[in-house]
């Protein structure tokens, strides 16, 4: 059980159950707030008075390519090589890393990553460079299982820290609220939302030089379940302690000591033990209006009570005849069968066989309603 | 090779598949019932997509399928049979967003690949990889700009597709799971509640105010479109496969105009570029904003409010069939009553004023004063409809607007 955190100050070196620290300027991490000169002057304390630790380079900012060729001008006056690696969560950052150092990747595979194939597709792309991959909060623990067991690079998870749900590009909160002259300087603007839709209140709101994010009103902590966690393979624990408004060390990880730090904070383990987001969509459509077998004929598209249902003809193929057994299935599920007597095209001509009408009108049939659906009855096939 | 540019138009259902076509897009992009980000919404039945293809390609557009659902392992072993019935039914495209899908298409197909938007693919390196990974398009994240295409379109050998028109995630695409966490719902699998146009009440330690802060202006890149043709972007995307028929059409239609007078004489006039931002004008939107295309969004590009800006016109209908000399028969979406004044929109031509003086049952055998929506009736028949042809009014109070 190794855990991982976030290097914003000299003291957080004191904790010495942290035995790697990442290192995000605002610069090139989305949720930093140190200017690069400061964290870089971090490397160098950290290196004296913590020897043993690893420290890594972030670079997490999503970036258009103006943004990005302003971060490689930036990053040449850094010497990349003083870091034990670099942690990438933008596909171009990936490839430029891979191309232009030798260093050490940890690939932050946090958003929109859900399945095996693709994990190990960029595994395979990065070779031996890989050190470690980040994967993301929404994989419960039978899919992480599965995965660690599946990679052959180890496996890192937050197990304490905010759940960002919204990153945007735009500036969102500095035109809506007053902030103070520091506010803006350290570009760094926070605020609450409370959302019309009750009882969603309390998300924070950050805004800084790389967009706007909003966070769960809910924090997320793993702490008491580490043990579950380790038996999913993961093998290194994030704690990211920056908005928590927590001192690194101040924590000895576990939930108890994190609630007497944090009395108002609520915290959730998020999808660790089960996600069902994907569970909701069949139950929003309405399958029987849906066309799907060979016997498709059409749907009714007008009704005219006790005179005529027309049926708009979908399938040409159909074979559809004044001696045809019609099934009408309704949009509540019912099932009328119907033998026709009589079907006549739009110019109120009677034909024997459907060729290439478009529209028909055959006898109205009560109880068949517009979007009925129109098949030739199975034993007629 | 010479530049022709693609208009590629939302089809959210086979009707406004044949729509869109008709109105003159050269490509369409549709979902099956599974895989895509909007899994809620109608989408197409194996047997309308069959059609679909069949009338797209007879018309001489293409036909994109979306496959751009951040996809689960569960998904991607029922993937293979629906991509060899895509193969099969020789759909030209499938639009992809997660490297799984990307492997298990190239596994098992030879369907070229573009990648979506959700894909938030924004400069040459990325691109390069994405070529690298076997993808023929990319579908840019809809904070690159024009420049940043054309650069792209330079540094690889990438089609290149960018957004010009329609309704914006103000997120980076795929970086939001608000919905996720509120709702239960998976925003990246077709769950978005589209929690970003709600109201919110903000607050910090000097202020306080409601505020729609995370509701984008809609995008509407039609007096970039010289800028775009002339950076040979390869495909010109109008978002909207929720959206309605008079909005495919008339979308369709104003960007189609327009690019097709530069392909014939190398510029947009004034008159063609004004007739069809009035058009755009007329259909229901959030304000507009052209906010990427050219600079990066400013505060401006926030749409501040509830409602969108409601337009001139709603949809009555369309013509469902056309008998020369004799009728039409339309399918009625929106009521409308004997001796209303109608517009008319054909696929090419100027809008043409028609009145409902007659107004019938199918049979005949009533005359109907007021139509009801859901229903076909016949109306004398006019030269300048066809099959599909949309017929719109004036709107005559703000609530029947779509």
């Amino acid at each position: 059980m190794e855990f991982i955190s976030y290097l914003t100050k000299p003291s957080d070196l004191e904790n010495k159950k942290v035995n790697s620290f990442i290192l995000s300027s605002k610069e090139f991490g989305r949720l930093s707030s140190l200017n690069l000169k400061f964290s870089l002057e971090l490397l160098e304390i950290a290196r004296v008075k913590r020897p043993d630790a690893k420290v890594f380079f972030e670079w997490d900012c999503l970036q258009t390519q103006s943004m990005l060729e302003k971060n490689l001008l930036l990053l040449e006056t850094i010497d990349l090589n003083s870091f034990d690696g670099i942690r990438v969560g933008e596909i171009g950052a990936f490839n430029w890393v891979l191309n232009n150092t030798s260093l050490p990747i940890h690939l932050i595979l946090e958003s929109g990553h859900h399945n095996l194939v693709g994990i190990q597709a960029w595994e395979s792309l990065a070779g031996d460079r890989l050190e470690r991959i980040v994967l993301g909060l929404e994989l419960p623990k039978e899919i992480l299982k599965k995965y660690t067991t599946a990679l052959k690079t180890p496996v890192e998870i937050q197990v304490l820290g905010e759940l960002v749900l919204f990153y945007s590009p735009r500036s969102l909160l500095k035109n809506q609220l007053e902030f103070t002259k520091a506010e803006k300087k350290n570009s760094w603007l926070q605020a609450k939302a409370n959302s019309e839709e009750s009882p969603h209140r309390g998300f924070t709101i950050v805004e800084n030089i790389h967009g706007s994010f909003m966070l769960n009103p809910k924090k997320q902590s793993l702490l008491q379940v580490l043990d579950d966690v380790k038996e999913c393979g993961v093998k290194f624990f994030r704690v990211d302690q920056r908005l928590l408004g927590i001192d690194l060390n101040q924590l000895t990880f576990d939930q108890e000591n994190l609630v007497e730090n944090l009395p108002n904070e609520k915290f959730i383990r998020g999808y660790f033990n089960v996600n069902k987001t994907d569970k909701i969509f069949v139950k929003l459509k309405n399958y029987r209006l849906q066309r799907r077998d060979e016997n498709f004929i059409g749907t009714v598209v007008d009704v005219k009570k006790d005179q005529y249902l027309a049926i708009k003809v979908e399938n040409t193929k159909s074979n559809l005849s004044n001696k045809s057994l019609i099934e009408y299935t309704t949009p509540d599920g019912k099932i009328k069968l119907m033998p026709l007597r009589s079907i006549k095209n739009i110019s109120l001509e009677e034909i024997d066989l459907v060729r290439d009408e478009k529209l028909i009108l055959v006898p109205h049939t009560s109880g068949v309603s517009v979007k009925t659906r129109v098949n030739l009855a199975k034993t007629d096939a | 090779m010479s530049y022709s540019p693609e208009l590629l138009a939302p089809a959210g259902s086979l009707e406004k598949l044949k729509v869109a076509v008709l109105y003159g897009a050269n490509a369409v992009y549709c979902g099956g019932q599974e895989f895509g980000l909007r899994t809620a919404a109608e989408n197409f039945t194996n047997e309308e997509l069959i059609e679909g293809v069949e009338f797209a390609h007879g018309h001489g557009s293409q036909v994109f399928v979306v496959l751009n659902g951040f996809l689960h392992d569960k998904d991607l072993v029922a993937l293979p049979e629906f991509l060899f019935f895509l193969e099969k039914i020789k759909v030209d495209a499938v639009i992809v967003s997660d490297i799984g899908v990307v492997e298990t298409v190239k596994k098992n197909t030879k369907l070229p690949i573009h990648l979506s938007t959700q894909a938030s693919c924004l400069n040459i390196e990325a691109a390069k990889l994405w070529e690298e990974m076997g993808v023929r398009r990319v579908i840019l994240g809809r904070e690159a700009s024009i420049a940043d295409g054309a650069l792209i379109k330079k540094h690889t050998n990438l089609e290149v597709e960018l957004f010009i028109h329609g309704s914006m995630c103000m997120a980076y695409s795929g970086n939001c799971v608000i919905s996720n966490y509120t709702q239960g719902r998976d925003s990246n699998r077709g769950g978005c509640a589209h929690s970003c146009r709600f109201e919110y009440e903000l607050e910090n330690e000097s202020s306080k105010k409601k505020a729609y802060f995370m509701s984008s202006k809609d995008l509407n890149g039609l007096e970039h479109l010289d800028l775009f043709l002339e950076s040979k972007i390869d495909s010109l995307k109008i978002e909207g496969r929720m959206k309605g028929h008079l909005y495919a059409a008339t979308v369709a239609k104003s960007y189609s105009r327009a690019i097709k007078e530069w392909k014939k004489t190398g510029s947009i006039s004034k008159e063609t570029l004004n007739k069809s931002i009035n058009e755009l004008n007329k259909i229901s939107h959030r304000l507009y904003t052209d906010t990427n295309l050219v600079e990066p969004s400013k505060e401006d590009s926030v749409f501040d409010e509830r409602e969108q800006v409601d337009g001139d016109f709603v949809t009555v209908g369309f013509v469902e069939e056309s008998i020369p000399g004799e009728f039409l028969v339309i399918d009625v979406k929106k009521a409308f009553h004997q001796g209303d004044s109608l517009e008319l929109i054909p696929f090419i031509a100027d809008e043409q004023v028609v009145k409902a003086d007659q107004i019938f049952s199918l049979n005949l055998s009533e005359k109907v004063i007021k139509t009801n929506p859901g229903s076909l009736v016949k109306v004398p028949y006019s030269r300048a409809a066809s099959r599909y042809s949309l017929i719109r009014r004036k709107v005559v109070n703000q609530s029947e607007v779509q």
